[in-house]
Formats: structure tokens, C-alpha cells, sequence
């Protein structure tokens, strides 16, 4: 009958012939949708961040490890995340044209979370365990922050 | 602004009253355009953050393009151009404040043109410009010691909307004028998540050599 190829009918003829690509449809978006997952989850795992949150009742410049994050605005945070583990130094100014001046630069140590892990050899019979580490970081800056200092020059490209 | 129209003005007198050249069906598939005038920049996109004023202003700008007739009504063109904006306003506020700021910022773009002529008679022509470009915005700004790029300029996929009006002069060339709105969706992108669509005008006058 004409069309009747398109219907999949469980014990019927084209049901057979068809129900294995469908199978091997299904594992394959399985697999890539799992491995999809997997990297992004093994990508977002391996990132540090380090959140610096404006506190001022003004606009600030952040410039991290040379990035920068341009007129955040009060009450906002500028998100820094760098893969691996890094020192990186954060510097925050107040956004020119304000009529207020004033800088505050620190030095980080960015890093991926570490979960506590402990284990055992069993050949040796010798057990150990690991402390947490890493993991987002913030720094909260305020105006007291930015008075605290006198601004240095970097140059940022 | 005035001398800028003046100018403007006087260049499509020229090209008005100079003698023509050939016949449509003589002119040659490909050309090339070269152009420079004036960017008008319109929206919110320009404003400054805070200090209510306009962080860029219109300036000059310049754009070329390699254009290949692919039928009588229809060509196809690879632009680029170079948008040069304003930024004294906003180093001039700041310097009230007693801030010295050095700024610049610019727009590059390149990409490609549909132009389908939609007039022409023996000496002109009227083209559409219907173009999709890679748009690349971007500014530094030096304040006390710090030198930092504008990090709310985004390249971005743009798109540009137009006319040009071409006047032969000769079997090989002929003078131009193109007005046309240059829209970036997203080109200026604060880290807070504030978005704008860079939106102006480049108003421009050249000349096309045909070959």
C-alpha cells in the first residue's frame, strides 16, 4: 500500500528493517549528547573566576590580569575566569569624569575547585586525603577599599 | 557640520553639471569604489554612561569596494570601510573633572554588497545597497597612567542598507554619492549585560573607476 513504509509497526516486516537505525539513531545521540555534557562540565570545572563587586556608589574601572571590565556599574560585579591555576593581579579605579579619585590593586591566586578527596593505596596500605581548594573568589570593594591606596599606572592592551 | 554639507553639496553640483560619458550598455563589468564623507552616528549606542553626554560624535569616514556587474540591473560588490568617531566631548568632560582622558574609537568593516540598480539612464545610475559585513567597533582610552581598551565594543556581524547615486564622467569613471544606515546589532555590549545596536549614517562622495 502506498505509504505504508512510513508507519513502524512493531512485529511487522518494515517495523524490522527500520527499528535498528532508529536504535543506532538513539545511541548515537546519546553518546554525543552525553559527551556534550562531558566536556562541558569537565570545561566548566577546570575554569577559576574571581568576582570583583562594586560596593562604591560610584562607577569603577576593573582591569584583571589585563582584561577590562569598563564602567561597572554600583552594585555590580565584574567576573574574571581564567582556566588552570593563576596568579593575577586586579586592579579598580574609579571611572574618570566622576569628580572622585582613588585605586586599590591586589594580587590572586585563581584556581578550579578541588573537592576533599581521600584515599588508600593497598599496596603500601598508606591513606591520604586532600583538602579542598580553589574555587571562586571575590573581592568586595568599597570606597574605604579605594581610598586605602594611591593608584599605580599598568598599561593594558 | 555646515562646511561638511557645503562640500557635500558643491560635489553633486560637479557632478550634475559635468559632460557625460558613455551609454549604459558601455559600461564596463567591474569597477572599483573609493569614497570618503562623513559618519552620522544615531541612538542611544553613543551616549556615555553617566556623564550625559555623547561618547562618540561623528567623524570622518572612508570605504572602498571591488564591484562586478553580474547583469545589466544587477552587481555584486566586496566593501570594506574605516569609521573614524569622535571622541572630544567626552575627553573634554572629563577634563572638567580634572581627569585627563586620551580616547579613541573607530569602526572597521568588511564584507559583501548586493547592489541592484534600480534607475538608470544614459549618464547615471541609481543602486540599492544591501550588504552583510564583519563589523569590528573598537576604542582605547589612556586615564592618568592606565591605557585600557574598550571592552564594550564587540565585533559583530553587521548590516548595511543604502543608495548610491553614480555619475559617469567618463568611459572609465564617474563620481558617486551613497547614503546609507549602518546597523550592528550588539556592537556595544557592557559587561553588566547592557546591549545597543551601533546604528548611523555614512554619508559619503568618491568617484567609481570602471574596467
Amino acid at each position: 500500500m502506498k505509504g505504508s513504509g512510513r508507519f513502524i509497526t512493531p512485529g511487522g516486516g518494515a517495523g524490522h528493517r527500520h527499528a535498528p537505525l532508529a536504535k543506532i539513531a538513539l545511541r548515537t545521540a546519546t553518546t554525543l549528547l552525553l559527551l556534550a555534557l562531558f566536556v562541558g562540565v569537565s570545561t566548566s570545572s577546570d575554569v577559576g573566576r574571581l568576582t570583583v563587586v562594586n560596593h562604591t556608589e560610584h562607577y569603577v574601572h576593573v582591569i584583571v590580569d589585563g582584561e577590562p571590565f569598563l564602567y561597572v556599574h554600583p552594585g555590580a560585579g565584574a567576573i574574571f575566569e581564567k582556566e588552570g591555576y593563576a596568579r593575577v593581579v586586579a586592579k579598580v579605579f574609579y571611572s574618570p569624569g566622576q569628580g572622585i579619585s582613588g585605586s586599590a590593586e591586589r594580587t590572586f591566586t585563581v584556581a578550579p575547585y578541588e573537592p576533599y578527596s581521600s584515599g588508600c593505596d593497598w599496596h603500601t596500605l598508606e591513606c591520604t586525603t586532600t583538602p579542598a581548594s580553589g574555587g571562586p573568589l571575590s573581592w568586595e570593594v568599597t570606597a574605604d577599599t579605594l581610598a586605602a591606596q594611591p593608584p599605580e599606572g599598568t598599561v593594558v592592551r | 557640520m555646515r562646511t561638511r554639507m557645503i562640500a557635500l553639496s558643491t560635489f553633486l553640483a560637479m557632478a550634475a553639471l559635468l559632460p557625460a560619458g558613455p551609454s549604459v550598455a558601455g559600461r564596463p563589468d567591474f569597477s572599483i569604489g573609493l569614497g570618503a564623507g562623513y559618519f552620522l552616528p544615531l541612538g542611544d549606542w553613543k551616549a556615555h554612561r553617566y556623564a550625559g553626554l555623547d561618547q562618540f560624535t561623528g567623524h570622518v569616514c572612508f570605504q572602498g569596494d571591488f564591484e562586478v556587474r553580474w547583469s545589466r540591473p544587477l552587481a555584486f560588490a566586496v566593501d570594506g570601510g574605516y569609521i573614524h568617531l569622535g571622541t572630544g566631548e567626552w575627553e573634554d568632560y572629563a577634563a572638567l573633572y580634572g581627569d585627563a582622558v586620551d580616547a579613541s574609537a573607530s569602526i572597521f568593516y568588511v564584507g559583501l554588497l548586493w547592489k541592484p540598480c534600480v534607475w538608470e539612464d544614459r549618464y547615471n545610475a541609481l543602486s540599492l545597497l544591501l550588504g552583510v559585513n564583519f563589523s569590528a567597533p573598537a576604542g582605547q582610552e589612556t586615564f592618568e597612567k592606565d591605557t585600557y581598551d574598550y571592552d564594550f565594543m564587540k565585533n559583530k556581524v553587521g548590516y548595511q542598507l543604502g543608495v548610491e547615486f553614480a555619475r559617469d564622467i567618463s568611459y572609465s569613471t564617474a563620481l558617486t554619492v551613497s547614503v546609507s544606515g549602518l546597523f550592528i546589532p550588539s556592537g556595544v555590549e557592557y559587561a553588566d549585560g547592557l546591549k545597543y545596536t551601533i546604528v548611523g549614517l555614512p554619508l559619503t562622495a568618491g568617484v567609481r573607476f570602471r574596467f
